[in-house]
């Protein structure tokens, strides 16, 4: 059941993620094909170079954000909206539910920004290709004296994500608690919620300050294992939260219009 | 006969407004129920504590004697009082939907019941009108060898050529050890087709009694007794 949970899941959304991807990669074929070559010989001052790096950044951006917005919608009418009857009477628990949503969002959007990042590195490395720039990077990691900051950065970013797609669908779960107005509510849960994070950060970085000052850290090391263990714990922890409060408002509060 | 639904004391209440105020009902197996009462009069409701759409503040559902929950979803085939599919698909994706999710889902009978319509599978559900959407939505669910069949407002916005269509459907694909409950204040139509008549009025059960024994005792229709029980 899982398993044909997740293929129908993936399937659903292919569609408009597929063609988000597309877009992406056909915009930076023709920016590597046209864009470079136009720059390169303007020397980036003319005018068609710049319309052309523009309308470029434009159609990457909207693509991104479009597939983002897409993936939220999907999420809401399939979970709170109409077809949320279909979805709350499969007979599959409801934590399978949300975790192949999140799962298969998680995964979109790795694509999705991976994509777009790697379209932006060809785009701006000018007449490099592709294999050349991926051994810049790669020479520029082995320069890295601390090599293990790049696997934190890119499993911070990972984190990131999820706690991001948790925080939502547990918005949408507070909101979806409202009789009349569940998106208003929904909205209205994530400003508080980002209110919420912007004071703990402003508590967290005054105490780290004391702690500073008080000479708690020996070295610059202290400081960012210090940041570092604090970004780790604050992610997971707000995940745990989301994902299990979402899932108690499912199970217990749920309220299809 | 066994008790396939039981509903104890439920209360549900919609921020201050009381839904259903301590409802009782029970249905047992094979036999064709109508949960029958005036609009707002927590029929809907009812049904969607039973399919797991809402949860109740009070009291206890049990169906099969088992809590809501993966496996009372498993026995209830449910229609829905509005078009709850996504627009943008092929009926014949969500007649595949349906089989890789209900073991109980006869695909080959669905696509008998569309070809008797003339739906084609390969139309999206946008393309079709309110009345076909109706019909594909209840071979969905008629296709199901169900031990509860959950049916809200099947025949509402519909002419009376749909109507009767939706209930012969109703009639010649359930399985005589099932138990259907069928939601509506279009009496008239339906009642012909009940076992059992439940009266529902500000979330209570009013009324319960065989559609029989109010023809014999009363010399009156469901839909006279209606009228006299809800003149406003």
């Amino acid at each position: 059941m899982l398993g044909k949970y997740i293929k129908h899941e993936i399937k659903d959304t292919s569609k408009i993620m597929l063609m988000m991807y597309s877009i992406i990669i056909v915009l930076t074929l023709l920016g590597k094909l046209y864009i470079t070559e136009i720059v390169e010989k303007s020397g980036g001052n003319g005018i068609i170079s710049g319309l052309l790096i523009m309308v470029y950044v434009l159609g990457i951006f909207a693509a991104t954000i479009v597939g983002s917005i897409y993936l939220i919608i999907n999420f809401y009418n399939t979970m709170f909206g109409d077809t949320g009857y279909l979805t709350h009477t499969l007979p599959i628990k409801r934590s399978t539910i949300i975790n192949v949503k999140v799962l298969v969002i998680f995964m979109w959007t790795i694509i999705l920004s991976v994509l777009a990042a790697e379209s932006v590195l060809i785009i701006s490395s000018g007449s490099m290709g592709v294999s050349e720039i991926h051994s810049e990077i790669f020479d520029a990691f082995n320069q890295l004296t601390n090599k293990s900051i790049i696997g934190h950065i890119i499993f911070m970013a990972l984190l990131s994500i999820i706690s991001t797609i948790l925080e939502i669908a547990f918005c949408f779960s507070i909101g979806q608690t409202s009789n009349k107005h569940k998106i208003g509510y929904a909205i209205l849960a994530y400003v508080i919620l980002y209110f919420i994070k912007q004071i703990l950060g402003v508590v967290f970085m005054i105490s780290s300050g004391y702690m500073f000052e008080s000479g708690a850290f020996y070295s610059a090391d202290d400081v960012v294992n210090m940041f570092k263990s604090s970004t780790y714990i604050i992610l997971i922890a707000s995940s745990v939260i989301y994902y299990f409060s979402t899932l108690y408002l499912c199970n217990k509060k749920l309220n299809l219009k | 006969m066994s008790k396939l639904l039981e509903c104890k004391n439920i209360v549900k209440r919609y921020g201050k407004k009381t839904a259903l105020d301590g409802l009782n009902l029970s249905l047992e197996s094979g036999k064709i129920y109508g949960l029958l009462g005036p609009n707002a009069s927590g029929k809907t409701t009812l049904i969607k504590l039973i399919n797991s759409l809402l949860v109740q503040n009070e009291g206890e559902i049990l169906v099969d004697g088992k809590a809501i929950g993966v496996e009372s979803k498993m026995v209830i085939s449910y229609l829905p009082d509005h078009t709850y599919i996504n627009a943008n698909k092929k009926v014949c994706w969500i007649i595949d939907y349906f089989d890789d999710f209900y073991s109980d889902f006869d695909k080959e009978k669905a696509y008998t019941m569309l070809k008797q319509l003339n739906i084609s599978a390969d139309e999206s559900l946008k393309t079709l009108s309110k009345g076909t959407k109706e019909k594909v939505q209840l071979i969905l669910v008629m296709a199901r060898k169900a031990k509860l069949y959950i049916l809200d407002e099947p025949i509402a916005g519909v002419d009376p050529a749909a109507r009767e269509y939706i209930l012969n459907t109703i009639l010649a694909n359930y399985n005589q050890e099932s138990t259907i409950l069928i939601s509506t204040h279009l009496i008239a139509d339906i009642e012909n087709v009940l076992d059992e008549f439940f009266f529902i009025m500000n979330g209570k059960v009013i009324m319960n009694d065989t559609v029989d024994n109010v023809r014999e005792e009363k010399g009156q229709s469901i839909d006279e007794l209606f009228r006299e029980v809800f003149r406003c």
